[in-house]
């Protein structure tokens, strides 16, 4: 529920900063949120581009299939996740695999990861590409991250997005990586 | 019979201007309207031409809208369309008898495809300028055809289920609206317009382009003058 008190003081705050700067201009939170800029990038433009920091490659990962829509990660391959590409929060809270974070990257597509420590993002704080979201840490005896690309809302492999400077390093051996 | 007919005509005529100017005569002829409400002078005849709120200088009008905008070109595969509304204040001419000046404020809302719950939400703010031309009908049954300028502002902020307070984002914009106006009574009109709004931003958000938004919001809505 929005505060409407909060939501006026804001407004009004807002309306001045603006006024006095002329220009676009984010209030009321430490990264600055264009909620335009999810129609700026085409969904062309997020093909083969997704940053996934993976140092210890996907061995012994669960890759995608209609019955796993999601990447399964082992966290013990690296300590950080990071944003894959540029977008806007607008989902973060507790899952059954530990904190999640979906971040909104065009108007179609958005992704998901689940698994990783309390982040210190908020929801409808924007992130850029290559931007460390989370912490990987062990929850409830579960150790990967889940991640999940979503477009219209449908799950679908996440790689079509992945840069081709990542893909090598996706194991494709007798695990497949989408099925 | 040609003479005879033009004869009448112009008896006709000059019937009518004298009744019309002889002051023992003036309660027969009750004084016309026009839309705007103002009472035209006996003996002249409602303005048909262009500018047709010439003799309601000093009226004001109100006008409610609701709209349903529809983002153009290739970004229109990133929004959905939601229901809108707008509401505009006219003010007294200043500039000139033939051209409108009114504020505009309003609110539109996009979603994102996949039927998420996140809302893009959009308030424009315009000061505007409009030529309007009164097409056919009398003085209370017209047809208004308006071509108008805005220029101003917009707040826009992203809606997501968990937000505690917004993030709002300041924008340039712009509008072209033209539209019609059917009179219905002496005070009040349905209005239609198409108007077609430019929101842009200055500074490169994380994506490295400046945002910018073009959408066509057609509309209805009522107008009431007071």
């Amino acid at each position: 529920m929005v505060n409407l008190y909060r939501v006026r003081t804001r407004i009004l705050s807002c309306a001045l900063a603006i006024l006095l700067n002329a220009g676009t201009l984010g209030c009321g939170s430490q990264n600055q949120v264009d909620p335009l800029s999810l129609g700026e990038t085409s969904l062309t433009d997020m093909l083969y581009n997704f940053s996934l920091n993976v140092t210890g490659g996907f061995a012994g990962s669960v890759g995608y299939s209609a019955s796993h829509p999601y990447w399964s990660i082992p966290t013990n391959s690296f300590t950080t996740f990071v944003s894959p590409a540029a977008g806007i929060v607008v989902e973060s809270g507790l899952g059954s695999r530990g904190y999640f974070v979906k971040i909104q990257h065009t108007g179609r597509l958005a992704t998901r990861i689940e698994g990783i420590g309390l982040p210190t993002l908020r929801i409808g704080d924007s992130v850029a590409r290559g931007q460390t979201i989370g912490n990987l840490v062990g929850f409830s005896g579960y150790d990967f991250v889940d991640f999940y690309v979503f477009l219209d809302g449908v799950s679908v492999c996440p790689m079509s997005f992945v840069h081709s400077s990542f893909r090598s390093t996706i194991f494709t051996g007798s695990l497949q990586a989408c099925q | 019979m040609i003479s005879i007919l033009f004869a009448l005509l112009s008896f006709g005529t000059f019937a009518s201007s004298a009744l019309a100017q002889d002051p023992d005569l003036q309660p027969l002829v009750t004084p016309k309207k026009t839309l705007s409400g103002k009472k035209v002078p006996l003996g002249d005849t409602p303005d048909t031409g262009v500018g047709a709120q010439e003799e309601s200088s000093e009226k004001m009008a109100v006008e409610i809208e609701g709209a349903f905008p529809v983002v153009l070109g290739v970004k229109a595969q990133n929004y959905t369309s939601q229901l809108g509304g707008m509401a505009h204040f006219y003010l007294p001419h200043f500039i000139s008898p033939f051209v409108d000046n009114y504020f505009s404020a309003g609110y539109q809302g996009f979603g994102l495809p996949g039927g998420s719950n996140i809302t893009v939400r959009i308030f424009p703010i315009f000061a505007n300028l409009a030529l309007s031309s009164r097409l056919s009908g009398s003085s209370d049954r017209s047809m208004i055809a308006s071509i108008g300028v805005g220029v101003g502002g917009a707040l826009a902020y992203l809606d997501t289920p968990g937000l505690v307070a917004p993030n709002l984002t300041g924008y340039f914009a712009t509008q072209i609206r033209p539209g019609f106006e059917f009179g219905v009574s002496e005070m009040v009109s349905i209005t239609a317009h198409t108007p077609v709004l430019f929101l842009f931003g200055m500074n490169n958000g994380s994506t490295g382009r400046a945002s910018s938004l073009i959408y066509l919001m057609p509309t209805l809505g009522a107008k009431v003058y007071f």
